[in-house]
């Protein structure tokens, strides 16, 4: 290709698309021999760039954390799976990112999505992660001591229902003290079995560090009657989920939608 | 250009695939009208640009990419070279090991013509270069595709990269030592070479939604990649964070004293995802470079 393959921008900015590497026209530049291979594969294509001023875009701002989250119906079953289904998931309500103890998006970013039907509260999980750190394998096991979400629903009695898995699927459940940090508190009793069933899905390599792990997700079916809580419209449910990232030196960060003292709420629409 | 001055950001997608409801609108808006306010003519990304489970066409990406492209001309009004990520190319769920070996037809298709020839005016390839100069000198941003690599891409590459110019930008989704994408490895072995013999600059890249400095393991540590000397990772531009506190991207301009590159990583949305930041420079994350690549100390902005 020649030279003449360059192309000036018409209101004087140089910037150019080249088909062929560009010819320098200024002192400062280095030219190079017309042997030379070419820069681009790209069709000569002037650059015009106007200067204008900004616009400022409202974005709007997030309500608090504790604000109640309107459930929608789902349209059907749901088997929970690897899959993260669109047609399903896209009408449920969203947590989005989960936020930290000081009201800050929690990073690695989080949130949840709810549903409910057919007598089970829907849920899906999304981390980011890139050190998934798994290592429990048993049932009722120290899952919080993993990369693990922890969903807990609030009880009249002053106690609530600990749900944790890991992005492997690994589920521990029991009832606590409302003032529990984990299913690990000795006061904790895991006879309490909630019946749910999980999908999972991660992206990554467990316990290995520096390979580019991406993600996980858990999607959940909770059946509402172990919840002690009606499959109908207008069933409250105080609730609060958390998830604090294990990385391979300890706990890094959590994130949290509600907390023992200040529950969030679903209620079913 | 009068001149070198632009802006880059890497990484923009919702968290979960097909969903269009929550690609990162508010984030990218503010990442465009903020290299508006700061004087961008020119930008680069690092790519992905949407998530979708399958690799066909018009489908949820070519969708998202509309969104993208809204984002863009509503905000900002230089010109964008975008950069092909594994979300634009042929792995079912965007896997990173996806490699396309022709872009005639399904996502890849789409991203050539949905953001590709409107941002640069060509669709006819994943990986191009373009050159800009002004008294300051030359400048090539050599766009790599590591997840559409093919012996062409290599050669072109090769002689790309033999072109003299004062400054060389190599622009590709994944960090150096993500070797998955088949392009990585032998990209990274002739990037290594120019740097060597003082023809390379920077490598841009992305992939891991954080930020992360050349030439080590800050400002986040290890466990998210450890950068070669000469390499940037700028991967926080929407898609949902493994690390820092806010969504942003980078300023890089050319110094007329010294003719150094200065890049400035600055603060657009807050790590909730809606909260603006009001373009506040990350005094942690800014550095300088010599046209050869090498560090400069002196990280005073033009």
């Amino acid at each position: 290709m020649s030279w003449a393959g360059c192309v000036r921008a018409a209101n004087g900015v140089a910037i150019v698309l080249c088909l062929a590497a560009c010819k320098a026209n200024s002192s400062a530049q280095r030219a190079a021999p017309p042997s030379q291979p070419i820069v681009s594969s790209v069709a000569p294509t002037v650059l015009a760039i106007v200067a204008k001023p900004a616009e400022t875009v409202s974005v709007a701002g997030r309500e608090p954390s504790v604000r109640p989250l309107l459930v929608p119906q789902a349209a059907r079953a749901l088997t929970p799976s690897s899959h993260f289904d669109i047609n399903f998931w896209g009408n449920a309500v969203n947590t989005h990112t989960l936020l930290d103890a000081a009201g800050k998006g929690a990073v690695p970013v989080s949130e949840a999505r709810f549903l409910w039907g057919q007598g089970q509260l829907y849920v899906a999980f999304y981390a980011g992660d890139l050190d998934l750190e798994v290592r429990e394998k048993s049932h009722d096991g120290p899952v919080w001591k993993d990369d693990s979400v922890t969903l807990s629903f609030f009880t009249e009695a002053g106690k609530k229902r600990l749900i944790s898995v890991s992005p492997t699927g690994v589920l521990a459940d029991g009832t606590c003290p409302g003032d529990a940090k984990n299913l690990g508190d000795t006061r904790c009793d895991l006879h309490w079995e909630s019946h749910a069933r999980v999908g999972v899905d991660y992206d990554g390599t467990l316990n290995k560090l520096g390979d580019f792990d991406e993600e996980w997700n858990i999607q959940f079916a909770i059946p509402l009657r172990a919840l002690d809580a009606a499959p109908e419209p207008g069933t409250r449910l105080r609730f609060a989920l958390d998830r604090c990232d294990m990385a391979f030196d300890g706990q890094r960060a959590c994130g949290a939608w509600g907390t023992s003292l200040t529950p969030a709420e679903l209620v079913l629409q | 250009m009068s001149t070198l001055a632009f802006g880059a950001f890497g990484d923009v997608r919702p968290p979960n695939p097909n969903d269009t409801a929550n690609f990162p609108d508010g984030i990218l808006s503010k990442i465009f009208s903020g290299m508006q306010a700061k004087g961008m003519t020119l930008a680069v990304d690092a790519g992905d640009h949407c998530f979708q489970s399958s690799i066909s066409s018009g489908s949820y990406c070519h969708t998202q990419f509309g969104h993208f492209m809204n984002d863009m001309t509503t905000n900002y009004f230089g010109k964008l070279l975008p950069t092909m990520g594994n979300h634009e190319g042929c792995g079912t769920n965007a896997a990173t090991t996806g490699n396309c070996t022709t872009w005639t037809s399904g996502l890849v298709h789409d991203y050539l013509v949905d953001i590709v020839q409107p941002a640069t005016g060509q669709s006819s390839s994943p990986y191009y270069s373009i050159a800009v100069y002004g008294a300051w000198g030359t400048a090539k941003f050599v766009h790599v595709a590591a997840n559409a690599w093919t012996s062409a891409q290599n050669t072109w590459l090769t002689n790309t990269l033999n072109v003299p110019t004062d400054y060389t930008f190599v622009m590709r989704h994944e960090p150096s030592n993500d070797t998955r994408a088949q392009g990585v490895t032998p990209s990274e072995a002739l990037y290594s070479s120019h740097y060597s013999a003082g023809t390379l600059t920077l490598s841009i890249t992305g992939h891991t939604h954080l930020v992360q400095l050349p030439g080590g393991t800050l400002p986040y540590g290890d466990q998210f990649g450890a950068t070669q000397a000469y390499e940037v990772i700028l991967g926080n531009a929407g898609a949902p964070l493994d690390a820092g506190p806010y969504y942003g991207y980078a300023t890089l301009t050319r110094r007329a004293s010294d003719g150094a590159i200065v890049a400035q990583e600055y603060e657009a949305v807050s790590s909730d995802g809606v909260t603006p930041l009001n373009n506040v420079a990350d005094t942690s994350f800014r550095f300088a470079i010599n046209p050869n690549g090498s560090p400069n100390s002196n990280t005073t902005l033009p």
